[in-house]
């Protein structure tokens, strides 16, 4: 149960960073005159980890297993969608060498994979009910 | 369904950690091999891109602090650059013993426009006398370039109207580059006339560094020297004679980055073997463990019934499961990673990357995945082997 606690909480601290880093390490090509698609891929991203972070942490409350499936489920679907938000759903800068391309997606991919990754290993261990 | 496949799955199913972390350590190992793998492909591919990019023997370039560095960066690191001298210095040069063919190049930086764009690397060269770019280019765009016309390198935003403003001026790009893998990606082509009509219009726009008349200036002369002469020699005589410019073998440059680049693979090597190795010890450990606990159930099995090899071929059956899902998990990953990372690579090495082609991408992949699978099966049946050899009177007597 404590490693799947410690889970929790790395899900939500990897998700924090994302959206922290897309705000200024990670952030795409700056608005100008046009707002680039990859404004708008940063913006569907911070929801969706927004979204990720609340559901690890909603997990935290409960000790009950088909909960924690259930949102362990959301989330891998949710980490899924959102390492295709860039450049597959919504189209980023056309050229491959600005931010977008360089920082900002490959981010978001390997911090969705982790985190689908560490989901798919909660929904295989955590089988067996909790103690009572 | 085959009875002996029926309970390698059914083994599979009830031991779900054990599957899990057996096929999340094998991963490790395929996703390490397959991203070195692509990092040193990648880099190798670079390399050799740049020494057929590479014509000239020697290169003449105006003296100064760190112009060797701009020039480089032009080259290989698409950081947009101009530096001028007088183009005198070319007939100087030309009437050095031992110069074969020499020809001048013109560059210009353009400034940022708005989305989509940055900062381009703008080369003039003189179709007349040209022996380096001509012969790469030709195969983009077979006819003369003419003046306001350009062939732009692959990484080049190119609208769709095919026109690009540079300094106010509406230039046609006529064609796009392969990949190089170097700074010639973020470059435009042209005849040194369309690059003088450029550097016109930023000077009457206010916004060129120089003020120079670009009839009277040149920004490197690339030489072919005649064979049987020595290279180094006429490098000296250049910078001896020639006042205000540095002359530098081509081989030099390359020389510089080869030695990058083996650091660079050999790091990335490392790392991977010493991922392999750690992940190898792992697998064994667990795997030894798992099979010496699962003794009593061999034993069992034997006494229903089951022979060595009827058991050999469970066990067999759930490595393979294993070993498969585990190399392709680790291949896919380590494919979609090296896909998104591809642009970072290319922009942040610092050296030439020439990331494979689509098809040998995926070949390499297949051949990760089948070779991670064989391999695995190979390191782990020996202990399977030596497990099963075991009486089943001295496992029960256990």
């Amino acid at each position: 149960m404590l490693k799947i606690k410690i889970a929790d909480i790395a899900i939500a601290a990897i998700e924090g960073v994302l959206v922290a880093g897309l705000f200024s390490f990670w952030s795409p090509c700056p608005v100008g005159e046009h707002i680039m698609g990859c404004h708008w891929v940063s913006n569907v991203t911070v929801a969706l980890s927004s979204a990720v972070i609340l559901l690890s942490l909603l997990k935290l409350l409960s000790g009950e297993v088909l909960f924690r499936r259930g949102i362990n489920s959301a989330v891998l679907l949710i980490s899924l969608i959102q390492a295709f938000v860039p450049g597959w759903l919504i189209a980023i800068c056309a050229h491959e060498h600005m931010r977008c391309h360089v920082y900002s997606q490959p981010a978001v991919v390997t911090v969705a994979g982790i985190v689908a990754l560490i989901t798919i290993g909660e929904l295989v261990l955590d089988r067996k009910p909790a103690a009572v | 369904m085959n009875v002996k496949l029926k309970l390698a799955l059914a083994s599979l199913k009830h031991n779900t950690a054990r599957t899990f972390y057996l096929t999340v350590l094998i991963s490790v190992i395929c996703f390490s091999v397959f991203v070195g793998e692509t990092v040193t492909s990648g880099l190798c591919g670079g390399m050799e891109s740049l020494k057929k990019r590479l014509g000239a023997d020697i290169i003449v370039i105006p003296s100064g602090k760190n112009r060797q560095q701009n020039f480089e960066g032009i080259l290989l690191g698409g950081k947009p650059g101009f530096f001028y001298m007088p183009n005198s210095v070319l007939a100087e040069i030309s009437r050095i013993d031992g110069v074969e063919m020499v020809t001048a190049q013109f560059y210009l930086a353009s400034l940022t426009a708005d989305c989509c764009s940055t900062e381009l690397q703008i080369m003039g060269f003189d179709p007349d006398s040209d022996f380096i770019v001509m012969p790469w280019l030709t195969k983009s765009y077979a006819k003369k370039l003419q003046p306001g016309e350009v062939i732009a390198g692959s990484d080049v935003f190119v609208p769709k109207t095919g026109i690009i403003k540079i300094y106010n001026q509406d230039i046609k790009v006529v064609g796009s580059m392969d990949k190089t893998g170097t700074g010639l990606d973020f470059t435009v082509f042209g005849n040194t006339d369309t690059v003088k009509l450029m550097l016109r219009s930023a000077q009457k726009l206010g916004v060129s560094a120089t003020d120079a008349d670009p009839d009277r200036v040149v920004s490197s002369v690339m030489i072919k020297v005649r064979d049987g002469f020595d290279k180094s020699d006429i490098v000296n005589t250049i910078n001896r004679t020639v006042a205000g410019v540095q002359a530098f073998e081509n081989r030099d440059m390359v020389i510089s980055f080869t030695s990058r680049l083996n650091h660079m693979t050999l790091m990335i090597k490392s790392l991977v073997a010493f991922i392999c190795v750690l992940a190898m010890i792992m697998v064994i450990f667990v795997f030894s463990v798992m099979l010496n606990e699962r003794k009593n159930e061999f034993g069992v099995l034997k006494i229903m019934g089951f022979t060595v090899r009827s058991l050999l071929a469970v066990v067999f059956c759930e490595l393979v499961f294993i070993c498969a899902a585990g190399s392709l998990t680790g291949v896919v990953m380590a494919a979609v990673w090296s896909l998104s990372f591809k642009s970072f690579l290319e922009s942040e090495l610092g050296v030439p990357f020439l990331f494979d082609g689509y098809e040998s991408f995926l070949l390499h992949a297949g051949v990760t995945a089948a070779a991670g699978t064989v391999l695995s099966l190979l390191l782990l049946l020996p202990f399977v082997l030596k497990v099963l050899s075991v009486p089943t009177d001295a496992v029960m007597r256990e």
